[in-house]
């Protein structure tokens, strides 16, 4: 079509010179008129809709009419189950096969979209279209909100002006829902925090605390009530058990070797005594800071001390026993 | 990375090869694969060119000298293949031959002639995950075609140019639209590969031929519809397909066209094509990671190699981006997350990085109570901007013995103490009372008993 054209790149040159023109004056902010989310009637529209829904020779479950004003409502489509369009097109006012002619099914959650063409019969504009279940892909069967179907009808020429019809909705009910892995996209992924291990966790402070108090009170125990008065007036204000728990002060124990014993050895006696105090000094600075090594060295010169001295100290108490001193 | 003796070599050659500076980072050396007669159909796209510091270099396809490498080295660092006028490319233009120059780096721009698509192109489109239809495949959309030049068969559109998404870079926005004529392409769900320019939702491809008074069997439909799409690469080179040849000559650089409502719109292919130059030859979009710093809260050693379970960490990478004018520092899109992962084996921590000043990221952590080796990974891979993958590899060791909870303030344990307490007590008075305790009459009995 030689004549066409050069027909139509003679009128693109035309006009292109009155644009060039008129530019500066009409250029103006880019709208772009694409084709219209919702529904936009042009000249292109259909009579006679008619919607089927059944499954394989059965009857047909749901049958509706419907037209470009009246869309039919929600329709359910089940497992093997067809969607059936029947309508016949026209442009302006006879019948008419346009040169786009698709049934748009579009999620309005994801907004994605995907197409089926129609057949139409010759010019006589009869159009049909059938969409099994299983033609419409995973990620649209899985919508939770109802997929939307468009008529979208177009064709070249000047003046046709295209249409995009809503006809109206489908609910996929499937008896296993559709699964649908969505494809690889780099993108930032969600985030991950490490789970710690609970921390170490200690009984209530009272618990403690009661059992705290019942290890010291056995040293008070042990010791005795050194101070309290005599034994007679214990044996008479507290039961035998606490009288036995009280078993030192009770059993009369006393100081009273001190003085003779100082007087015997009086180096012995305090450096086996200072000598014992700082051998549990040193494990306690061990627990506190010391390391190994130096807790090794300070007790083993305190243990050298320990013994010569503890010989005298044990030797002078022996002595007194032998004696029978304070009998 | 920056060290490699590769890269120090290519910036010398670079630089002593041609005084000119070049806007790319990759260089300068392009070869354009064209027929008699293009240089003067595409003047102006090929002075954008030049003027941004390439250098050209024309082949006809079928010329014996063209070759894209030399004793097995890259020769061009970048490419444009306009479609041949003969059925394929020829024997040094195979799809093998693509692939490798893709993998040794280099980048590609394709335009495609939909009458005539090699089928030799076609099948590394497809190698690509890019899916070009068959011969005469054309566009169409009878709501944004141009008034003026496509009232009758609505084969020129006005797309809308790119606008990018709140969680992706876009570099392809213009000013007016894109005045487009060609055809239209699918692309598979691989991640390197992403459209630039889509189809509007009444577009479809279709077959001229066969198909010219009712479309059957559309190629594709509405957003499907890719026109110009782009592969990156995982070696960060770049394959950019153009559904059309027509769209950066000078006539569509200059084209004005008419909208629906009868207003005259300029065009944005000049533009556009700048653009799309720019991100496929490696101007824009390109990061760098200009510094890496880890180390422990509140200590101002950095990049230690050892570390501790628990110790509060931080992390703070410096990005940048090229850019025409030189290296900037990159900010995000404001949707995007760039993260961190903690790793060991399996990611301990993805944290999503803040940004304290353009182009620095930051982020604050405890390190997990797993004793191991472990590493800092910023795995930043996002459509349209080169991939980074840093990694550092550090030890996180246990508690040393000194360092866990005394048992003084752990509260169960105070029972326990006391207990070694109240023994050395005992012990002590013990001592003191074998060393000077005197038996007594009253008492002797149960004494003698006792001890």
């Amino acid at each position: 079509m030689p004549s066409i054209r050069s027909l139509l790149i003679a009128s693109t040159l035309f006009i292109g010179a009155v644009f060039a023109q008129e530019a500066p004056e009409q250029v103006k902010e880019p709208v772009q008129e694409e084709a219209p989310v919702g529904r936009d009637l042009g000249l292109w529209t259909f009579s006679g809709g008619q919607v089927v829904i059944s499954a394989k020779g059965q009857t047909a479950r749901v049958t509706e009419e419907f037209a470009p004003e009246k869309p039919f409502g929600e329709v359910t489509l089940k497992d093997n189950e067809s969607l059936k369009l029947a309508l016949t097109l026209r442009h302006a006012e006879g019948p008419a096969r346009p040169h786009q002619a698709f049934l748009l099914v579009k999620d309005i959650t994801s907004q994605l979209e995907t197409y089926f063409p129609l057949t139409v019969k010759g010019t006589s504009g009869k159009a049909k279209v059938e969409v099994p279940t299983s033609k419409i892909p995973p990620v649209l069967l899985q919508a939770t909100e109802p997929l939307e179907l468009t008529l979208m009808l177009g064709s070249p020429g000047q003046e046709t002006y295209p249409s995009t019809i809503q006809i109206g909705t489908l609910k996929p009910t499937l008896e296993k829902p559709a699964t649908y892995t969505p494809p690889v996209r780099y993108r930032a992924k969600d985030e991950i925090h490490h789970i710690f291990n609970a921390d170490p966790k200690s009984p209530p402070k009272i618990l403690t605390l009661v059992f705290l108090g019942a290890v010291l009170a056995s040293l008070v125990g042990l010791v005795g009530a050194v101070s309290l008065p005599s034994r007679s007036t214990l044996s008479l204000s507290f039961p035998k058990i606490i009288t036995d728990i009280l078993q030192w002060a009770l059993l009369g124990a006393n100081l009273a070797a001190l003085p003779s014993s100082l007087k015997a050895a009086p180096v012995s006696n305090l450096l086996f005594l200072a000598s014992i105090a700082a051998m549990e000094g040193t494990f306690a600075m061990y627990y506190l800071s010391w390391n190994l090594f130096r807790t090794l060295a300070v007790a083993s010169g305190i243990a050298v001390v320990a013994v010569l001295s503890g010989r005298g100290a044990l030797r002078d108490a022996r002595a007194r026993r032998l004696a029978g001193q304070g009998r | 990375m920056l060290n490699s003796p590769m890269k120090v070599l290519a910036t010398l050659s670079v630089l002593f090869s041609s005084l000119a500076t070049c806007a790319s980072v990759a260089g300068q050396r392009v070869l354009v694969v064209d027929e008699v007669g293009s240089q003067e159909k595409y003047s102006q796209f090929f002075n954008d060119l030049k003027d941004r510091g390439y250098d050209l270099v024309f082949e006809s396809p079928k010329s014996t000298s063209l070759s894209l490498f030399q004793r097995g080295e890259r020769i061009y660092d970048h490419a444009i293949l306009l479609p041949p006028s003969s059925k394929a490319y020829g024997p040094n233009l195979t799809p093998q031959t693509l692939v490798k120059f893709i993998n040794s780096s280099g980048n590609i721009l394709l335009l495609i002639n939909p009458s005539s698509v090699p089928e030799t192109t076609r099948d590394f489109a497809r190698e690509m995950d890019i899916f070009l239809p068959p011969k005469d495949y054309a566009i169409t959309d009878h709501y944004i075609f141009d008034r003026s030049s496509a009232r009758e068969n609505h084969d020129t559109l006005i797309v809308r140019s790119p606008q990018g998404s709140p969680d992706q870079k876009s570099y392809f926005s213009t000013t007016f639209p894109v005045i487009w004529k060609g055809t239209g392409f699918t692309i598979g769900n691989s991640p390197l590969v992403n459209p630039i320019l889509k189809g509007a939702r009444g577009s479809y491809v279709y077959d001229t031929k066969e198909d010219a008074v009712y479309t059957d069997d559309p190629w594709a439909v509405g957003a499907q519809i890719n026109l110009v799409a782009a592969v990156q690469a995982r070696n960060n080179a770049r394959l950019t397909v153009v559904g059309s040849d027509v769209v950066f000559t000078d006539e569509f650089f200059d084209k004005e066209v008419t909208a629906a409502d009868g207003y005259g719109l300029r065009s944005g292919n000049r533009e556009f094509a700048r653009k799309l130059v720019s991100w496929t030859f490696q101007e824009t979009g390109v990061l760098r990671v200009d510094k890496i710093e880890h180390g422990r809260v509140g200590f101002s050693e950095r990049n230690e190699g050892i570390y501790r379970v628990k110790n509060d960490l931080e992390y703070t990478v410096t990005l940048s981006e090229h850019t025409p004018v030189g290296w900037k520092p990159y900010v995000a899109p404001p949707e995007d997350r760039v993260q961190l992962e903690f790793t060991m084996l399996d990611p301990h921590y993805r944290l999503n990085l803040n940004q304290t000043e353009p182009g620095v990221y930051h982020a604050s952590f405890k390190a997990p109570d797993r004793h191991g080796i472990f590493s800092f990974r910023l795995n930043y891979k996002r459509p349209f901007v080169s991939y980074i993958d840093e990694k550092q590899t550090i030890t996180l060791r246990h508690f040393a013995h000194d360092e866990y909870t005394r048992s003084w303030a752990i509260s169960g344990a105070w029972v326990w103490l006391a207990g070694i307490v109240v023994t050395i007590a005992g012990w002590g008075l013990f001592v003191v009372g074998w060393l000077w305790c005197e038996e007594t009459s009253g008492v002797k009995k149960k004494g003698k008993k006792l001890l």
